[in-house]
């Protein structure tokens, strides 16, 4: 039952971009810098980020990454489903495999009810609702 | 976000003694059949659900294993809290992990996503789980 820090970091590198404001581009080393997250990772997660689309590199001396959606289009779901793959609590039964009956049972009864609980929490989740949280000022101020 | 074999096994070998007729003790190996876990398997995991008091051992001919409370009062949480390291989805949101957690907007992700593994895990009672093993067992035979 783990999210794993790809997926985490992946969720933070969004949240970074989009807290600098509207077209900002960011280099990997203010993104490690701002948010402690060593730079080789961070690579690792922004070749997925920008696969899926949710970032785009500009090249050049005053390059970086730049949100290439608006953040509020941006479902936090979706980023941690292309970032961790599959979300759901087991593996989905094998192909012309006979499971237990109990087996059966707790994924109807339980595992299915995980799964669905876990969607439906996500699916409140933009990256615009996030950076728009609840952050007290005097809390930001302290940090910086 | 994954259970472990280590935790699905324990629900199986769990709802299999909760199905059992007549709340007799049975033996690893009557178990090891209904279930397909294997029998090392299956003494493993029994040691922490009777650390934790889910079920209880008895020894000789009759020995086994039954559960210790009725089904009602033992849920899906309870078992695999008993066998597994972490049922949070990242260790931040017990809180005093990490300094960035009041400034950290993912965290109320994983906040709201943790409460809501929660709820289930709690509600999930064994009894339940008994109510859709029955529900099956009647539509394959």
């Amino acid at each position: 039952m783990k999210i794993s820090t790809k997926g985490r970091y992946g969720i933070r590198f969004l949240i970074d971009v989009a807290e600098q404001g509207a077209g900002a581009l960011c280099t990997l080393s203010d993104i490690a810098k701002r948010e402690s997250i060593s730079e080789a990772y961070l690579e690792q997660v922004a070749v997925v980020l920008k696969r899926s689309g949710y970032i785009r590199s500009v090249k050049g001396s005053s390059g970086g990454f730049i949100l290439a959606k608006d953040p509020s289009e941006v479902r936090i779901g979706e980023v941690l489903r292309n970032l961790e793959g599959d979300l759901s609590v087991v593996e989905a039964p094998l192909p012309g495999k006979k499971e237990s009956l109990f087996r059966q049972a707790i994924r109807v009864g339980f595992y299915n009810k995980l799964d669905n609980a876990v969607n439906e929490s996500l699916g409140s989740f933009t990256l615009g609702s996030l950076i728009c949280g609840e952050k007290s000022k005097t809390e930001y101020m302290y940090y910086i | 976000m994954k259970i472990s074999t280590r935790g699905q096994y324990s629900l199986e070998a769990l709802l299999c003694l909760a199905v059992s007729s007549g709340h007799k003790p049975q033996s690893i190996r009557a178990i090891s059949e209904q279930s397909g876990i294997s029998d090392g398997y299956l003494e493993q995991l029994f040691i922490p659900l009777k650390k934790k008091g889910l079920v209880i051992g008895s020894r000789g001919v009759q020995g086994g294993y039954a559960l210790a409370k009725d089904p009602s009062r033992i849920s899906a949480g309870d078992v695999l809290r008993a066998v597994e390291t972490s049922l949070h989805p990242v260790p931040c949101v017990q809180g005093g992990y990490c300094k960035r957690e009041k400034i950290c907007a993912s965290r109320r992700t994983w906040k709201t996503i943790d409460s809501a593994l929660e709820n289930v895990l709690n509600s999930v009672k064994l009894s339940d789980l008994i109510i859709v093993y029955r529900g099956l067992s009647g539509e394959v035979i």
